[in-house]
């Protein structure tokens, strides 16, 4: 009896060591993205003129549809982690939030192709080296995270899936603080 | 399973329809002069779509309100910053 009591909490406590370490990598992504707009926001009062200029040669429209990818994209890790989900479901809705996820890079790189000119042209100041570094910062975790949704839904345990579909959520989030920010104001 | 459980299929696809709809929405603000008050809708806009992923997508409405206020938090504060970035260019356009 005092064996069963003890396997319960050690796995309670488990699960609620694994939730806290989950949520300390979360806050270390937001504060690491947080600093990093905090910097472009800084810089583009003290460039007001190459910043208006650089951000005429964004391509918002192709970065709107990415958002859009990007959110369809969590909506399919989302249901993965949904109480109805059985292992098969949750498997081929990873699947689905990969494909989108790729998806999202390849747009992110067909954008940059008609982006990358203008970096290094002082006209524009600090503006596309701060936007590369943002976005492509962001584009890396994507990167990983698609590889690390293939890997889990290979097996699509739950606790895994739930892992991942909160970081791939993490993600979705600093994008949608970002495009606002980089693309829109 | 309750039918106001957060993870319901249904509820989850009428949240990705609904930040779908708040992104268009965005997108388009950003096309009219609204200058600052343009942002502040747009910035609004992100602010409920960040609410609708950390409600939903992530689960977070019952099971962790305090972290869902903290990731509100986290949107509010950048998007704060962005305000008072149009609001200083503003000013210095005259």
């Amino acid at each position: 009896m005092e064996a069963a009591t003890f396997v319960t909490h050690a796995a309670e406590e488990a699960d609620g060591s694994d939730d806290f370490l989950l949520w300390i990598l979360v806050w270390s992504e937001l504060a690491a993205f947080g600093l990093l707009l905090g910097a472009f926001l800084v810089a583009s009062v003290m460039q007001i003129d190459q910043f208006a200029a650089a951000r005429a040669h964004l391509n918002i429209p192709l970065a709107a549809v990415n958002t859009a990818v990007l959110l369809t994209s969590g909506w399919q890790a989302a249901l993965a982690t949904s109480a109805n989900a059985s292992r098969g479901r949750a498997r081929w809705a990873l699947i689905r939030a990969a494909f989108l996820g790729f998806l999202f890079v390849a747009i992110k790189l067909a954008e940059y192709s008609g982006e990358i000119g203008f970096a290094g042209d002082d006209a524009y100041g600090v503006f596309f080296e701060l936007y590369f570094l943002l976005t492509g910062f962001h584009l890396m975790h994507v990167v990983f995270g698609v590889f690390v949704l293939l890997v889990v839904s290979v097996r699509a345990a739950p606790a895994n899936t739930h892992l991942i579909a909160t970081l791939w959520h993490t993600f979705d989030l600093i994008w949608i603080v970002m495009f606002p920010i980089v693309y829109l104001a | 399973m309750s039918s106001v459980d957060p993870s319901n299929p249904r509820r989850l696809t009428f949240a990705w329809l609904a930040l779908l709809a708040l992104s268009v929405a965005s997108a388009l603000a950003a096309q009219l002069s609204w200058a600052v008050i343009g942002l502040v809708f747009v910035l609004g806009l992100a602010f409920f779509k960040v609410r609708l992923v950390a409600r939903d997508f992530m689960d977070l409405r019952g099971s962790n309100p305090t972290m869902r206020r903290a990731l509100l938090c986290w949107c509010l504060v950048l998007a704060l910053g962005a305000l008072a970035r149009a609001v200083v260019v503003s000013v210095a356009a005259g």
